[in-house]
């Protein structure tokens, strides 16, 4: 009969701490809608790890299937790299390429990863704990995943629950830091609309160009950023539709399922309630407001130089939040003027910033993995 | 609390920054004139889209 009950006399105070904070995910998913296609699957995945004696985990020699997916599909990269393809098929990169330009900010807006990871170093982290907590800035699910396999897995819960949490987030981080580095009038700077169309032949040869280009100078970013450009193939070729459809749909949220609630093997109470994890989430915080600062401020700066001056609030767009961000910038800017309308300069930086943040994510890994 | 050591991983990181950043700006670069070139080649046409 004890057999019973020998969960219950074994249950921590930590572990029940875990649970509840697997609830409260949830509770975020559901009720607030903060990235719920993630948040609960880790908030599930944080109670099934932290139930004593959970068959879900490894004990000793007996695996546990969440171990078992994490083994096979995040230690190996295949998770985050079949994220990859859909978030490929699911990016239109058109309003980019009228507009190349605003790539620059999709690089400025990167500042808060680098910022954040010297911060991080001064906390006693390691160079490549360090990098990995900075990847959060990356605004950018799965190259925050995939730099933390490489460089600090046992960091990985906290790093990902930042990420996702931060993303959803974007609409209340990034509004007060514009504000406070702008004036209303730089605020309300109208930007040309116009814009001239590209051809579907550009479109193809966008993420072929793109991929050789970046494997040839980074090689170590050639995974990262081959798997978002051959889902954009995908998508832009025109003759695999189906195909296309099915990376935007069904990969995405087999993988996305499995992603989650995987991570979550790594959520156990006792790495997870550690100081380390509020000093993790502290700085993604402080990435993501340096991210919009270097935007925000790149583009100030441009202005010093520029007759016709842009909108500095659009420079806050080039973080790979996609479209969240270039809503926030949109909607302020007509807080501001109802007639000035930002969003296609938005997008087109936003669009620039997820190309960004995964040029980010393999440099980081090339120069980070140089040093050892 | 900084020992020699935190400064040394300090160091190495704003190495890393400045290499980073830089190095974002060149892809970045590369990718702007990468688009013009292919912009030059395939130019848009009116009947591309009348097809699609």
């Amino acid at each position: 009969m004890s057999s019973l009950f020998v969960g219950l006399m074994s249950i921590t105070w930590q572990q029940i701490v875990m649970i509840g904070i697997g609830a409260i995910l949830i509770y975020l998913a559901i009720a607030k809608e903060y990235e719920p296609s993630l948040l609960l699957p880790i908030g599930f995945g944080a109670i099934l790890a932290n139930i004593p004696l959970s068959a879900a985990i490894t004990h000793g020699q007996e695996k546990g299937v969440l171990n078992v997916f994490f083994d096979a599909g995040i230690l190996t990269e295949i998770f985050p790299l079949l994220i990859f393809v859909a978030v490929g098929a699911m990016i239109d990169f058109s309003p980019l390429l009228k507009k190349p330009y605003l790539l620059l900010f999709g690089a400025a807006a990167q500042f808060g990863i680098f910022f954040t990871m010297m911060v991080a170093t001064l906390f006693g982290f390691s160079l490549k704990e360090a990098a990995s907590i900075g990847i959060i800035g990356a605004a950018d699910g799965p190259t925050s995943i995939y730099v933390a396999t490489k460089f600090a897995k046992e960091l990985l819960g906290p790093i990902s629950v930042a990420a996702y949490s931060y993303m959803a987030l974007v609409p209340i981080i990034q509004p007060p830091v514009i504000r406070a580095l702008t004036t209303k009038s730089e605020r309300r700077i109208r930007m040309e609309g116009h814009a001239k169309s590209v051809s579907k032949t550009m479109l193809i040869c966008f993420p072929i160009v793109i991929t050789i280009f970046a494997g040839i100078i980074a090689p170590s970013s050639a995974a990262l950023i081959g798997f978002l450009m051959f889902g954009n193939l995908i998508r832009e070729c025109g003759v695999l539709n189906k195909l296309s459809l099915s990376a935007q749909n069904e990969l995405a949220s087999l993988v996305t399922i499995l992603l989650g609630i995987t991570i979550a093997c790594t959520m156990t109470a006792e790495r997870f309630l550690q100081p380390q994890t509020l000093i993790i989430i502290a700085l993604g915080l402080v990435a993501f407001i340096f991210d919009t600062a270097g935007g925000v401020l790149f583009a100030k700066f441009l202005n010093l130089f520029l007759k016709k001056k842009m909108n500095p609030m659009i420079g806050a767009a080039g973080i790979s939040a996609f479209p969240m961000s270039a809503r926030v910038i949109h909607n302020m800017g007509q807080a501001e003027d109802q007639f000035n309308f930002l969003l296609m300069h938005a997008v087109s930086a936003n669009v620039a910033g997820q190309i960004g943040s995964v040029v980010a994510g393999g440099l980081i890994l090339a120069l980070v993995g140089s040093m050892f | 609390m900084f020992t020699q050591q935190v400064f040394d991983t300090f160091w190495n990181a704003l190495v890393v920054t400045g290499q980073g950043m830089s190095g974002i700006f060149v892809f970045m670069g590369l990718f702007y004139v990468a688009i013009k070139v292919m912009d030059k080649i395939f130019p848009y046409k009116a009947e591309d889209e009348k097809k699609d």
